[in-house]
Parts: structure tokens; C-alpha cells; sequence
């Protein structure tokens, strides 16, 4: 039999590596920015388009879609070409992969400083992007199809078989989870509400973690590990096990994210039980990793790429332990909303996406350049200050998240909440958030010298675009011919099935646990009394989506003592059966705001105290980190989509009666013109009823308020 | 053979913890009493000393019978001591595991995945299916909103403990301003925590009335005042503190702004409501806020 010969593609891989460290940086550059935000409003600039709200959902998607993103696609085209023997399948629909990606990010840095978002945390980008998002992501699956069936290799190693999981679940959750009914071009609502609608978001949240930063970078890791270590994989056997269990089980635990909200208990149970049993299938992927090294550990004294990879399974051990215990109901009760989360994700990012990211980069561009790095010193440089960085970002928000967490649940020993006012617990946390922004700043320095480096590098040598390649056709097998070998090689030469059987493992969980949600009706209990929007107040709750107050403030007050002195009754599904999306928020940087209308809650303020609080937060509440939103004072809201908001909110269910679009922008002024009188009046405020505060303090009094007329009207 | 046993012993006890939650264990918050602890940690320790001697049994044994000479136990015996914790082969023995087919020059070894790996494998789906039988199937589990009925109750009795029967029986019909100095300071702490933030400092007005003057909304004199406090005014957005506050402490800090009463605070806000005359002993409390104050209290 003759050798064939053909033509690795590396300018797909140099493209994607470009991307992926310029996207990474300006990713870091605003994170560091929002941290900054997090200790000292003055770096909210006073500018709407960066203030906090906007800049955080940014922040993420820019990590997570443009730095992950293009390095998974990056360490895909390098490794899928050379395990499968072939050049990727189509050079048209890798470029159109490409730049297709590229102008997503791009839209999604117009989009969301311009207060386009959608408010789904993860999945903020509006349908327009979403659908773009979903045809490219198939270009992708078509490109990586294409090539792994004209491939010479018979069997798809264990990389492949994380590539192949990640493509066919991230279309499902993101598919699922974009379900949403279009207004206008920029702006739509969730198909799903309330309870439901976390449920969903959850779901595709907490999989995006697994299916985005998980698995893709598990079938780099068993690529880039072997390969750079020059020792064999350590068992096939765990890797097949951990495969199919980490599919299987991860999708189930979304839930997780939800504990003691008001999704039913069943469900949060569900989350619980297989957040533990993923304990053994996250670590699988790391001991494997790990023990490959075995026989080569001494070459990671020396070599700066070994100790990216060790450090990086290192923290991807850690965080995936500190997850399940984040998931026992008693852990998070004091966890959840405080920093300790961000704390957990950011080693999960920084350690293990980040420093495997980096490993990858200078494991890849001197070979695809036929050079040598053009500073060792550079990448052992970077490495420390990438490792500090993590150190001086997690230690800090640790602390302050025991902090924050413990201090809003103490009580004096007569029965009182000891820092009744929330301001206080955030207060006492600021020496930390300062200390994070130094941790980001030394793992963005590191990034700097690392883009310096590889530029200097790619300066010295020259891009090899088509690298060439030579290997056996592959044979067809001879039905019927003996095989004697393990069970799972069966599937192995199988990629449909292999997509198929992926398909089903993950589908299950989602299944199980939404059908229920949705059907029985016993899982969110109607609450008569509460009534959907009025204009107004469905208009300010868009201002509220605009400005990203979901960021810093939930709406979900917990079944906790400390929980329902501090903002009033505890919350009930039925209260958000007509929010399309739910806004529960996952982060109290401000306090709760679920019972924020409702006059019996503590938390409870007037027009007028919402009027100076936005106009200057410090006016009312001294030393308060949240920005200033002078513009929602100064200028008129635009209300002309009034009719087609309360129609699509029909479509999905909302029960407005016939025609009441007709008559929507007459209730719209009335409700602003007695808040507008209010001001006046009670306050000697002068705000015209047209200005957008009034919409928003229309929206804030509406928050939680409905409960009361239900509870009077039973107990009567 | 011998230590995975031993290792499901433990794990098997670590589970009974998830079963030994009695709901006044989830009323302390959850954790369970020291004494739980203690037994743990004395099992814990005794099933440790019984793998020590094991472990030093088995060496001793194979020293005597000569078993420890082969080169195979050698190579066994020089593992370094992670690759004993992680029970591991050694190095040496890869090449007898290797699987010949590679991938872009990547080998694989069969070797199978550590047995402690396994058994936190296994070990974690029966912990699950435990946690999962007890909560969703049986009666021994509880839901969110036992534990925190249960939360409350805990609550009331602890801040009930010190106070005597007679102050718990103060009410808006038989409450009396308190004027010594002890007590109108205590109120004036309270006031600091709970009303300054709408009254202000000294009462002078906010974003609730002037406290100072002799004007009031709900009515003045210590009864008006005590049940203002107690049942809120909801519409208004006055809380309602009988859920926080015990009847002792509700009369301390309707002593305290009884005697603000003519202090001309500097700064304070203007009066509203009507003049009271004290001996009127018209009612003027709105009666209908208490249905609205229990559901702020529940």
C-alpha cells in the first residue's frame, strides 16, 4: 500500500491563535476594569456605555465566546487534521468559520455596551446574534464532520470524542435556552417565565461551563498533554469512563445554581445528587492528565509549558471538587450571592481555560512558525505572574465571601440582624475587591508579555500555511472478520454514532427534569393576586434589563430568618409567572430587591428616595459603590414600542386582555403622570412624567408587591 | 483486597452522617452536635490504626517468607510514595500495558483506573442515592420550607428566653412610657439600628416625620406610638416590627422618641399630621395595617 500525501491547514490555526490572544487580552483589560468598578464608582466613568451593568456581561462573553472560544477552535484545527490524517475538510467553511465568529464577538461588543442584551446571564446577546451564533456553530459541526469522515485514521481517539460531545450539546442548550419572541431587531423576550425560565437558564449556564470550558479543553488536554509530555496516556479505560459519565451526568446538576429559590424541591434535589456523583468524572479527566506526566515529571522543572499544564489540571481539580460541595444545600446557603462564587469560577478560568490556553499557544505557534520561542524567560516569566495573579484573585474573594456571607446572616444575641443596613457588608469587603484587581492585573500583565513573546516568535520564523503530511489510505474493514478487542473500539470508528449516543447521554437529564417543570402544575403554585405589568412598569423593567441591574442585585429572597428580616417574605414561584425572563440575578454586590415595592418590606424605599439614589447613589446611601444613572433622569424614555411589547407578551401568555395595546400608552402616562405628581407634590421633586426614572420607579414598586393583596385576602 | 473494605466501612459511616440529621439539628443551622463529631473521629482513628497494623503485618510477612527479593517486588517496593498513596504501577511495568494503535504518535496504556479512583466513583452514587431516597421518597427528609419554619421557630423561643412574662405582656392597651434613663437609652440603641435610617438622627425627619414635634400621623402618647411600631403603617412604607422587635424592646424605643418631644433638632423636617393633645384618647392608628403586618412577619 502507497502513502498518501497531503496538506496540514495551519493558517486556520494561526488565525484562530491571533484571536484568541487579542480577544483574550481586551477580555482581561475590561474584567480589570470592572473590578476596579467593584471598589471606586469613579471607574464607571460616568459613561452609560461602560458603567458596570453593561460592561460586566461584556466581560463575560468576551472570556468565555472570544478567548475560550477561538482557543478551543484554535486546539481543534490543529489537532483534528493531524489525528485524522487529513487537511480540515473545507478551506471555504473554515474561513467562513473564522470571520464569521470574529463579527459575533464584534456585535456582541457594540451590542452590549449599547444596553442590547437580553438579561439571560451567559446569554445576553440578542436573537439577531443568537441566530448568527447557531449558523456558525454548524459551519463548525459541518467543518469537523466533513474532516473526521474522509479521515485516515480508522479509530477517533478520545480527543474527538470531547470535540464531538461539546459540538452536539452546546447547539442544544444554546438553541433551547435563545427560545425567545422578537419585539424589534434589538430587542425580544424569553419564551419562558419566571421559575421555568431559571430552570432553563440554569440549565444552559451551568452546561455551558461544562460544555464550553469543560469538554473542549478535556479533548485539547488529551491531545496537547501526550504530545507535549512524550508520554503515553495513562488509561484508556478512565478515559472512556469519564467520558461518558461526565456527559451523562453533568447536565442534570444545573439545578445547583438555584438551591433554595423557589424551584421545587425535587428539582433542587436533583441537582444536589448529581453535583456529587460528578466528583469522580471531573477528577477522571485530571488524574488521567496528570498521570500521563508520570516519567516526565522532572521535565516540568524546566519546561514553562509542562507547568501551564499542571497548574491549570491542578485548579481544574480543585474547582471541580469546590463545585460539588458549593451544591450541598448548607455550603451554599452561605456562598451563594457573595463572592466566593466568583472566586470559584475564576479559578476555573483563570487556571484551568486560561493557563492551558497559554500552554497550547506556545506549544503551537513555534511549530507552525518552525521556530523556537523567542524568550524561554518570557514564558517562565509569565507563567509566575499568571499563577500569583490567580493566588492574589482567589485568595482575596475567598475571604470576602466567608466575609460578606457570614455578616448577612449573624444576629445579636437579641434577636436583631447585627449590620442591618447591607451597605455595611459591602463596605467591609472593599480592601479585598482591591486586592482582586491587582490579582487581574498581574494575570493581565502576564498575558501582555505572552502576545509580545509569541509575536517575536512568529517574527523569527515564517508560517508554514500548508504543512505536509503523509499516511496510510484507511482500510474498510471486512464484515464479518474476527475482531478480538475491547468493547468500546466499536464506537470508536463510528462518528454518528458516537454523535448519536452523545446526543441521547446529555439529552436525558435536561428531559427528565424540564418536562415536570413544565407540565405539573402543582411545581408553580398560581397566586391569584399577582398581576402581570402595566406599561409603565413593564417599560422600566426593560430600563432595568438595559442597564444590567440583574448584575449586582438579585431578586430571590431565600427561606432564611436573615433573609425575610432583612427584605421581607420569602419568594414564591407564583409571583414570576409573567417575567419574560425571570431576573433572579446570581450576585448580591447591592441588596435584594425581590419585595422592593412591597411597603411591608424593609427594603422598601419611596419615588423620592429612588429619585436621588439614582441621580447619586452616595447622596443616600454614603460610601455606596453602585454608579450614578444621571441619564435615566435627564432623558425621555421611548415608549413607541408599547403595543408590540404587550402583544408579544400575549403571544407568550401573559393574560392582557383583548385590545389592551390600544389603550396601553393612555395607562402608560397615567401611571407616569401620578408618580410625576408624586415627586412633586410629597417631595418637591420636578421630573417630567416622560423621563425614564419614572418608568423605573414605577418597575421598583412593583417588585414583590402583589403578595400582600393575596395574603390579606386569605386571612380575611 | 483487604483496605477497599476497610474503605467502604468508612465511606459507609460517612453516609450515616446524611441520615443522622434530625430536623433540630437543621434547626441549629444545619450541623450536627459535637458529640456526632467526636464518635466520628474516634471511629476514624480506630480504623486507621487497624490499616497501620495491617499495612505492617503484610510487610512483615513478606520479609520473613523472602517474597520482598524478586525483582518485580522491587520495582514494586521502590515506588515513590505518591505512586504508593495513588496506588499505581510502576513506571517500569508501562510497557507491558501499552495499547499498539497510536494517534498522531499518541500511545495509550490499558492501565485501569486506580481502585481508590473506583471506589470515589461508586462511593459518590451511593451518597447521592442516599441523599436522593431520603429527601424525594421518604419521610426522614424535609423541604426548604420546613427548615425554615423550623428556623423561626428556633428564633422566637431564643428571643423570648430572657424576657419575663410580664414584659412579654405589654400591648398597645396597657403600654406606659418608660422615663428612666436606663431604658430611654436602651431605646435610643434601638432607634439607632432599625429608624434612624427614615426617621434620622434625634428624629428630626427623613424620609418618615418629624418625631420631634407635636404633630403626628398616627397619633401621639405612648399607646398610638407603641402600636405605629408594632403593626406599621404598610401603605405609608413604616414597617412593621412586632416580628423583630419583643414587646419590651417596642416600649423602650416608643419611651426614647416620647422624649424627643421639643428638642427643635436642627435641620428638622416640617410637621405633618395633627396636633396632639395628650389625655385624647381617640384612636387614630389605622386598624386595618395589622392583616398587612402578618404578612411581613411570617
Amino acid at each position: 500500500m502507497q502513502k498518501e500525501t497531503f496538506n496540514y491547514d495551519n493558517k486556520i490555526v494561526r488565525n484562530f491563535a491571533v484571536a484568541t490572544a487579542i480577544w483574550g487580552v481586551i477580555g482581561m483589560l475590561v474584567g480589570v476594569t470592572i473590578a476596579s468598578q467593584l471598589f471606586d464608582p469613579l471607574y464607571n466613568f460616568s459613561s452609560r456605555y461602560i458603567s458596570f451593568g453593561r460592561l460586566r456581561p461584556l466581560h463575560t462573553n468576551a472570556m468565555i465566546f472570544a478567548f475560550v472560544g477561538n482557543a478551543i477552535f484554535m486546539g481543534v484545527y490543529y489537532s483534528l487534521q493531524r489525528l485524522m490524517k487529513t487537511r480540515m475538510f473545507s478551506d471555504k467553511l473554515s474561513t467562513i468559520h473564522f470571520w464569521g465568529w470574529q463579527l459575533i464577538i464584534l456585535a456582541a461588543v457594540i451590542t452590549l455596551p449599547l444596553g442590547l442584551t437580553s438579561s439571560k446571564e451567559y446569554a445576553e446577546l440578542e436573537w439577531p446574534i443568537d441566530i448568527a451564533i447557531a449558523l456558525i456553530w454548524v459551519v463548525f459541526g459541518w467543518n469537523m464532520f466533513g474532516t473526521i469522515y474522509q479521515r485516515r485514521e480508522k479509530h477517533l481517539y478520545v480527543a474527538i470524542w470531547f470535540y464531538i460531545a461539546t459540538f452536539i450539546t452546546v447547539a442544544m442548550l444554546h438553541i433551547v435556552n435563545s427560545f425567545a419572541l422578537p419585539v424589534d431587531l434589538f430587542k425580544s423576550y424569553s419564551a419562558f417565565a419566571g421559575v421555568q425560565d431559571a430552570l432553563v437558564q440554569w440549565w444552559y449556564g451551568h452546561n455551558a461551563v461544562a460544555f464550553f470550558l469543560t469538554t473542549p479543553f478535556l479533548g485539547l488536554m488529551y491531545y496537547f498533554m501526550p504530545k507535549m509530555a512524550n508520554r503515553p496516556v495513562y488509561s484508556y479505560k478512565l478515559s472512556i469512563l469519564h467520558f461518558w459519565s461526565l456527559i451523562f451526568l453533568y447536565i442534570w446538576a444545573g439545578p445547583h445554581h438555584l438551591l433554595y429559590s423557589s424551584l421545587p424541591d425535587w428539582a433542587q434535589t436533583l441537582g444536589v445528587v448529581f453535583s456529587i456523583m460528578l466528583i469522580a468524572p471531573s477528577w477522571g479527566g485530571m488524574l488521567n492528565g496528570l498521570l500521563t506526566l508520570r516519567g516526565a515529571w522532572d521535565r516540568v522543572r524546566d519546561d514553562a509549558m509542562l507547568k501551564f499544564m499542571v497548574v491549570g489540571l491542578t485548579c481544574y481539580g480543585m474547582a471541580t471538587f469546590e463545585g460539588p460541595m458549593l451544591a450541598l444545600k448548607n455550603v451554599n446557603a452561605i456562598a451563594h450571592f457573595t463572592d466566593w462564587i466568583v472566586a470559584h469560577v475564576h479559578v476555573g478560568a483563570l487556571g484551568w481555560n486560561g493557563l492551558l490556553t497559554f500552554a497550547i499557544l506556545y506549544y503551537i505557534i513555534p511549530r507552525i512558525y518552525e521556530t523556537k520561542m523567542y524568550s524561554k524567560k518570557a514564558v517562565n516569566v509569565h507563567f509566575w505572574l499568571a499563577t500569583l495573579g490567580i493566588l492574589f484573585y482567589a485568595i482575596p474573594m475567598y475571604f470576602s465571601g466567608f466575609t460578606q456571607g457570614l455578616m448577612w446572616k449573624e444576629f445579636t444575641v437579641d434577636g436583631m440582624l447585627k449590620y442591618p443596613n447591607f451597605l455595611e457588608t459591602t463596605l467591609q469587603i472593599l480592601p479585598m475587591h482591591m486586592l482582586r484587581a491587582f490579582g487581574g492585573t498581574l494575570y493581565l500583565t502576564g498575558a501582555c508579555i505572552m502576545v509580545w513573546n509569541l509575536w517575536k516568535t512568529a517574527r523569527t520564523g515564517k508560517l508554514v500555511a500548508n504543512e505536509a503530511a503523509e499516511a496510510y489510505p484507511m482500510v474498510k474493514e471486512v464484515k464479518g472478520e474476527v475482531q478480538v478487542a475491547y468493547w468500546h473500539r466499536w464506537i470508536e470508528k463510528r462518528p454518528t454514532q458516537l454523535l448519536i449516543f452523545s446526543f441521547i447521554a446529555v439529552a436525558i437529564g435536561g428531559v427528565v427534569e424540564f418536562v415536570p417543570a413544565f407540565l405539573v402544575e402543582s411545581n408553580v403554585k398560581t397566586i391569584p393576586s399577582v398581576t402581570p405589568y402595566s406599561p409603565l412598569e413593564l417599560e422600566g423593567r426593560d430600563i432595568y434589563i438595559r442597564e444590567g441591574c440583574n448584575n449586582c442585585h438579585s431578586q430571590q429572597v431565600r427561606p432564611f430568618r436573615s433573609e425575610t428580616v432583612r427584605y421581607g417574605e420569602y419568594s414564591k414561584s407564583g409571583e414570576n409567572v409573567y417575567d419574560h425572563p425571570h431576573l433572579w440575578g446570581s450576585k448580591r454586590t447591592g441588596p435584594d430587591l425581590a419585595r422592593a415595592g412591597n411597603t411591608a418590606s424593609k427594603i422598601y424605599k419611596d419615588a423620592g428616595w429612588h429619585y436621588q439614589h439614582m441621580k447619586d447613589p452616595r447622596s443616600t446611601s454614603e460610601g455606596s459603590i453602585m454608579p450614578a444613572y444621571p441619564w435615566l433622569i435627564a432623558e425621555d424614555g421611548d415608549y413607541s414600542k408599547i403595543e408590540g411589547k404587550i402583544t408579544v407578551m400575549r403571544k407568550l401568555g401573559v393574560p392582557y386582555v383583548e385590545n389592551y395595546e390600544m389603550i396601553a400608552q393612555e395607562d402608560l402616562d397615567k401611571q407616569a403622570e401620578k408618580i410625576s405628581n408624586f415627586l412633586l407634590k410629597e417631595k418637591g421633586i420636578k421630573v417630567a412624567k416622560e423621563k425614564e426614572i419614572v418608568a423605573l420607579i414605577a418597575y421598583l414598586h412593583k417588585l414583590g408587591r402583589d403578595i400582600n393583596t393575596k395574603e390579606v385576602a386569605t386571612s380575611e | 483486597m483487604k483496605n477497599r473494605i476497610s474503605l467502604t466501612i468508612l465511606g459507609a459511616i460517612a453516609t450515616l452522617g446524611v441520615f443522622a440529621q434530625s430536623t433540630e439539628a437543621v434547626a441549629s443551622g444545619g450541623f450536627s452536635t459535637p458529640l456526632l463529631w467526636i464518635i466520628y473521629l474516634v471511629i476514624g482513628l480506630l480504623l486507621l490504626i487497624t490499616y497501620v497494623l495491617f499495612l505492617i503485618s503484610r510487610e512483615l510477612k513478606r520479609y520473613v517468607t523472602g517474597e520482598s527479593n524478586t525483582p518485580e517486588a522491587k520495582m514494586w517496593d521502590g515506588r515513590s510514595s505518591w505512586e504508593k498513596i495513588f496506588q499505581l504501577k510502576p513506571v517500569g511495568t508501562d510497557k507491558d500495558t501499552l495499547i499498539d494503535e497510536p494517534h498522531d504518535g499518541i500511545y495509550e496504556l490499558d492501565n485501569p483506573p486506580p481502585p481508590w479512583f473506583m471506589f470515589l466513583f461508586y462511593g459518590c452514587i451511593v451518597i447521592a442515592a442516599v441523599y436522593f431516597v431520603r429527601f424525594s421518597m421518604t419521610d426522614y427528609g424535609y423541604t426548604q420550607e420546613e427548615e425554615y419554619v423550623a428556623e423561626m421557630k428556633a428564633a422566637e423561643v431564643q428571643q423570648t428566653a430572657n424576657v419575663s412574662e410580664e414584659d412579654l405582656n405589654i400591648d398597645e392597651s396597657n403600654v406606659v412610657a418608660l422615663t428612666d434613663e436606663l431604658a430611654i437609652a436602651a431605646g435610643k440603641k434601638l432607634y439607632i439600628q432599625n429608624c434612624k435610617v427614615c426617621h434620622a438622627d434625634g428624629g428630626k425627619g427623613l424620609v418618615g416625620p418629624n418625631l420631634t414635634d407635636e404633630f403626628w400621623k398616627q397619633g401621639g402618647g405612648a399607646k398610638n406610638i407603641f402600636k405605629t411600631i408594632k403593626y406599621g403603617v404598610i401603605e405609608k412604607g413604616m414597617t412593621a416590627w412586632k416580628g423583630t422587635l419583643n414587646p419590651k424592646k417596642m416600649q423602650e424605643v416608643t419611651s426614647y422618641i416620647l422624649s424627643l418631644e421639643g428638642t427643635n433638632p436642627e435641620g428638622a423636617k416640617e410637621p405633618e399630621g395633627e396636633k396632639w393633645v395628650p389625655g385624647e384618647e381617640t384612636d387614630t392608628a389605622p386598624a386595618d395595617s395589622s392583616a398587612n403586618a402578618e404578612v411581613a412577619v411570617q
